[in-house]
């Protein structure tokens, strides 16, 4: 993978051979080499590109992965199940939650854990609010490649006040460990309804702002119509999901076609795009918020009374005051902390629709309080491998909106 | 001949004063972007140098001075310090042929005119030496992307050269309607012109000379939404990658002088420069401050050009390379065609 081995630079060529000949990496029949990352400023995260350019189109793009890999799937091996659910919060952080739901899905699932409703409404608002707040940063990164940065800072005011819900909700901004397996760490706090309708309330009006920077914006238009244009099949067979597959024509949606916690009794629809270029990427990202808006509002009015988690003493851990009190609790707390949360044997899989696509997490157990094997599906990962394809023949300036609105998290990418 | 009539001194003072105004007042043009900035994206922008951040610019000037001067290795070291020289010479010399004052009558004579104006060079050739000297300063890019031995660099200021040299066709394409209609290149000319005939924005051929003009200087000025040569997202800043410390302030102090001296010169070409408009142009006739308040009316209208390049940069995104070259030959430059065209019918039937 590593094009150096290929390339003979001209680098070694001195000053007094070549009077005059800048020593860039050039290859011998004069196109010229550059390095995207790792770090660039367009690539918001640690991601490298080795790009071969004929003048200002791309000619050859290999990308390089693996700088922020944490060997996650291993160190799910040896974890506990509600210790991995930490290393969740670390693979697509920008949209924490909904990693930590699908994490805890995963495992309630193999379990049989049946969770009160209270929990799974909560789940899903707190879901939805984090697939919001991950497409605010994929459109506003967009536009700040493109130069446009005021309206990825308008949202971002919006961004910062769903973080606030999260901090008051789990205690934390970015990593937040949301939900244990069998319900949430706490209650909800008195004042979320509150908090949540108020962003329901003011954030379509910093959409409508964003619509009249970004989307009707001519420039904006023409920068992005073409890029990146991918056929549904070809989205297809690359393992594309989520928004960048429904930007290319397929409509497909873990939460419609797979149904989970209550997606099966909420009304929404699913916005599919035609070309798959970054502009229909974009409206569909735009789109996929006033859906989850939509969830949110037929949700936030409903939710039910009732514990904030199952009535799973051997999974679940009790209250320290009732530790300290109480000979029951005591027992089950000695237990989940030494010997953790037994799963049957088995293979199981479960997948969620995180914001960037379809997020799955494959478990085979032995019975032990950690999985015998573990593959996460992060979609990052599988739509990546486009990208290659997707900027070839393009401009230079064509790769960098690409990236951007392909959505590439550099901590789910490399897991 | 008295000690005051001295040319050379009349000269020096006016030097000396112009490049004050400069550079305070490029100093305190890059406030005016970060606090306009700060307003168009919902922050305060610098407020912690003096009230309103007033002492901004020269905290930041004291900073770049006071900074470590790097030379990187690789660089062509004499190319390397040219060519930051290069631009803010340019943009000094720009600035230096803007009038800024009518002629203001002098009780003394210097050398055989009683009159004098706020204007360092005034050449026959006007205007011509004005874009004479604007070409220059593509060489500053050019230098400065070649010399650091740099891919991005490099990448930035070809971008740039081939950017500044098809929108100064443009650009000096679309003034020939206004020079036609002033019948000189002088710009006093210009301006006495539209003192008598009314601002050239407001004629048809000028209208369309001046949307030429105004996208064109956009191109010429690096401004998004044509900044290709320092595009931040892919050439990590273009062609100033290698330069820090007090290299890059001059880099940074040129592109703002060449702001300012363009929005003067927009006022001069298209709005009548220091002439004043309507009703208040008969209350101050005849009076000593008359001049002021135009000179005052001159800088206002200046300003809000030069809030213009911040009000589109924090607005709009950056074109693309192959889309920024259709503009500039497929409707750019035709545009400019046109306009000499329908000059030459405005003068006609006139």
């Amino acid at each position: 993978m590593n094009p150096d081995k290929d390339i003979k630079s001209t680098a070694s060529v001195t000053e007094k051979e070549m009077p005059g000949v800048i020593k860039t990496g050039t290859l011998p029949d004069g196109r010229m080499t550059i390095n995207l990352g790792p770090s660039h400023p367009a690539t918001h995260g640690i991601l490298e590109n080795h790009v071969i350019l004929d003048g200002e189109k791309i000619e050859e793009c290999i990308p390089v992965i693996g700088y922020v890999h944490r060997t996650f799937e291993k160190m799910g091996e040896h974890y506990g199940y509600n210790q991995f659910l930490v290393c969740t919060d670390r693979m697509n952080y920008i949209s924490t939650p909904m990693n930590n739901i699908g994490w805890i899905l995963a495992v309630e699932n193999m379990l049989g854990i049946e969770v009160p409703a209270k929990v799974t409404v909560i789940r899903m608002i707190m879901s939805e609010l984090s697939r919001i707040i991950d497409h605010i940063i994929s459109m506003g990164i967009l536009g700040v490649d493109l130069g446009a940065f005021a309206s990825f800072l308008y949202m971002f005011h919006k961004r910062e006040e769903v973080y606030d819900i999260i901090d008051k909700l789990t205690g934390a901004r970015l990593t937040n460990t949301f939900c244990r397996v069998g319900g949430l760490e706490r209650d909800v706090y008195p004042e979320f309804v509150k908090d949540v309708k108020y962003f329901l309330k003011t954030f379509p009006k910093v959409l409508k702002e964003n619509d009249k920077l970004l989307t009707k914006s001519r420039i904006f238009y023409e920068r992005t119509k073409d890029a990146g244009k991918i056929s549904a099949q070809r989205a297809l067979e690359y393992g594309f999901t989520g928004p960048n597959l429904r930007a290319a024509g397929v409509n497909f949606d873990v939460r419609v076609d797979n149904p989970y916690m209550f997606y099966d009794q909420v009304k929404f629809d699913i916005p599919v795009g035609e070309t798959g270029a970054v502009y229909d990427r974009f409206l569909v990202r735009v789109e996929e918020m006033q859906q989850s808006m939509g969830i949110i509002r037929q949700l936030i009015d409903n939710i039910p009374e009732g514990s904030y988690h199952a009535d799973v003493p051997h999974v679940y851990l009790p209250e320290k005051n009732k530790v300290y009190t109480s000979m029951e609790d005591l027992i089950y707390h000695f237990k989940i902390i030494m010997q953790g949360i037994k799963i049957p044997r088995g293979q199981f899989y479960s997948s969620t629709e995180a914001a960037n696509g379809e997020l799955a997490f494959t478990i085979i157990s032995r019975g032990e309080k950690s999985p015998w094997r573990l593959r996460v599906r992060r979609p990052c990962f599988w739509y990546y491998q486009a990208f290659p394809e997707l900027v070839k023949g393009g401009f230079l300036a064509d790769a960098i909106a690409n990236m951007s609105s392909l959505n590439v998290i550099a901590g789910e990418l490399d897991g | 001949m008295e000690w005051y009539q001295s040319e050379i001194l009349w000269s020096l003072i006016k030097i000396l004063v112009l490049f004050f105004l400069i550079i305070t007042g490029a100093g305190y043009y890059t406030l005016m972007e970060r606090k306009g900035a700060g307003y168009f994206q919902l922050r305060y922008g610098p407020n912690r140098a003096g009230i309103w951040g007033i002492f901004q610019p020269l905290a930041d000037g004291i900073k770049f001075l006071l900074k470590q001067e790097t030379l990187p290795k690789h660089v062509d070291v004499y190319l390397f310090l040219l060519a930051p020289a290069i631009s803010v010479i340019t943009a000094v010399l720009l600035w230096s042929t803007i009038p800024f004052t009518p002629l203001i009558d002098l009780p003394f004579e210097v050398l055989g005119k009683s009159q004098v104006a706020l204007q360092v060079l005034n050449p026959g050739s006007g205007i011509l030496l004005l874009f004479a000297i604007s070409s220059l300063s593509v060489y500053g890019v050019m230098l400065a992307g070649w010399s650091s031995n740099n891919k991005y660099s490099l990448l930035g200021a070809v971008r740039s050269t081939a950017q500044m040299i098809s929108y100064e066709l443009s650009l000096s394409l679309s003034i020939i309607g206004v020079i036609m209609m002033a019948g000189h290149f002088d710009l006093y000319r210009i301006i006495e012109a539209q003192n008598e005939n009314g601002w050239f924005f407001l004629s048809v051929p000028g209208f369309l000379g001046f949307f030429v003009f105004i996208v064109a200087l956009f191109a010429e000025t690096n401004r998004l939404p044509f900044d290709l040569a320092e595009a931040e997202s892919e050439l990590v800043v273009g062609f100033h990658t290698e330069y820090g410390a007090f290299k890059f302030a001059l880099f940074f102090v040129a592109e703002y002088m060449n702001m300012i001296t363009v929005s003067f010169l927009t006022v001069i070409l298209f709005f009548g420069g220091w002439n004043i408009p309507f009703f208040l142009r008969d209350m101050v006739s005849g009076m000593w401050w008359g001049p002021l308040v135009g000179v005052l009316f001159f800088v206002f209208k200046a300003m809000f050009f030069m809030f213009l390049f911040i009000w589109v940069r924090w607005s709009l995104p950056r074109f693309r390379y192959d889309q920024l070259m259709n503009i500039g030959w497929k409707y750019l430059l035709p545009m400019a065609l046109i306009q000499i065209f329908m000059a030459g019918i405005y003068l006609y039937l006139k």
